[in-house]
């Protein structure tokens, strides 16, 4: 490997992305190459400081309670229990997908009991028409004051 | 095992994100655009967003790594709206990096404080790869998918942005006269 290709493939040779025989020939080269290898120890020296700077930059912010209280309003967040109540809800009416699926399921189940009220109809209707298995009748005589007669009652079995 | 207790949690929680990720992507957002309260907003969107779009997550990376991609657009979008005010490389170099304001305790925390505002003088996007890099720790072809761009793209801003920091930081303090640099020890 020459110095030219350690220099440009140096960030990947950090990061541990070339290919095995580069990353060999790589590690191979900064043992034998003081420029390279004083380049590298620079980048990783930087890199330190980068780091160090940027954390301690990142450490002047942190979340506070009032921040996190502003979000969970506009949110509309309710509190814990209640949150996983109405997660059923906020599945369903935030895919458009979701909720055709939903309707589409619903308009089955209503197409099934049609279905099924017209066969129990015409079930009713073709046992009307049948010839009668058995038949009972009862007549209860009766007399009053002002009228007289027999009430008939008649039952069939089909 | 998750990368984060939030990461376990429904998708839909607003609450578990932001116990778990809010305090990371605040001080990110920090970073990435230099103001307190910018930040705040920022996170705040990006949270909002994501629980507005919860049901486009589909759980093929990490929650944080979700939140944070939308942190970057926002972030980004933020940049656009702010286009007017150009960023003028020449003026900032021909200016000195604060040193009235720092209060120098010592040598290495002079350094870190002069390093932290040279990294807020930088471009938006060479500030963002820096503290991808940096902050982040990601890899390369990492920092390209978040941001959108190519490897190579990556690798010229990180390259153009290390050597403005070379410019910005006096001579006793550079530790930016080697190409490319990373905070990993050697592999």
């Amino acid at each position: 490997m020459t110095c030219r290709e350690f220099r440009e493939g140096l960030h990947d040779y950090l990061d541990c992305a070339l290919d095995r025989t580069r990353q060999a020939a790589a590690s191979e080269h900064v043992t034998v190459c003081p420029e390279c290898r004083h380049a590298l120890e620079r980048a990783q020296a930087a890199g330190r400081v980068l780091r160090h700077a940027l954390e301690r930059t990142a450490a002047e912010v942190a979340l506070t309670p009032e921040l996190s209280a502003r979000i969970l309003a506009r949110g509309r967040v309710r509190p814990a229990g209640t949150a996983s109540l109405l997660r059923g809800g906020q599945w369903l009416f935030l895919n458009p997908f979701r909720v055709l699926g939903a309707g589409a399921i619903v308009a089955l189940a209503l197409l099934a009991l049609y279905v099924a009220d017209l066969r129990t109809a015409s079930r009713l209707v073709a046992a009307r028409e049948r010839p009668a298995f058995a038949t009972f009748t009862i007549d209860v005589p009766f007399q009053t004051d002002r009228h007289a007669g027999v009430i008939h009652a008649e039952f069939s079995t089909r | 095992m998750p990368a984060h207790p939030g990461d376990s949690g429904a998708p839909l929680d607003l609450e578990v994100w932001l116990q778990a990720h809010g305090d990371r992507l605040l001080r990110s957002a920090y970073l990435l655009c230099g103001d307190a309260m910018e930040a705040e907003d920022l996170v705040q969107e990006t949270l909002l967003q994501a629980f507005k779009s919860a049901h486009r997550f589909r759980g093929d990376s990490a929650v944080y790594t979700w939140l944070h991609g939308i942190l970057l657009n926002l972030n980004r979008r933020h940049w656009r709206k702010q286009k007017r005010l150009v960023f003028d490389e020449a003026r900032i170099l021909r200016a000195p990096v604060a040193a009235d304001r720092v209060e120098p305790q010592d040598d290495r925390d002079f350094q870190l404080t002069r390093l932290a505002q040279a990294i807020r003088t930088l471009s938006p996007e060479h500030r963002e790869v820096i503290v991808l890099r940096f902050y982040d720790n990601l890899k390369i072809h990492e920092i390209a998918a978040r941001t959108g761009a190519s490897a190579g793209t990556i690798k010229s801003r990180l390259h153009y942005a290390l050597r403005h920091l070379e410019k910005l930081i006096p001579g006793e303090l550079n530790v930016f006269a080697a190409e490319g640099t990373h905070n990993q020890h050697s592999p």
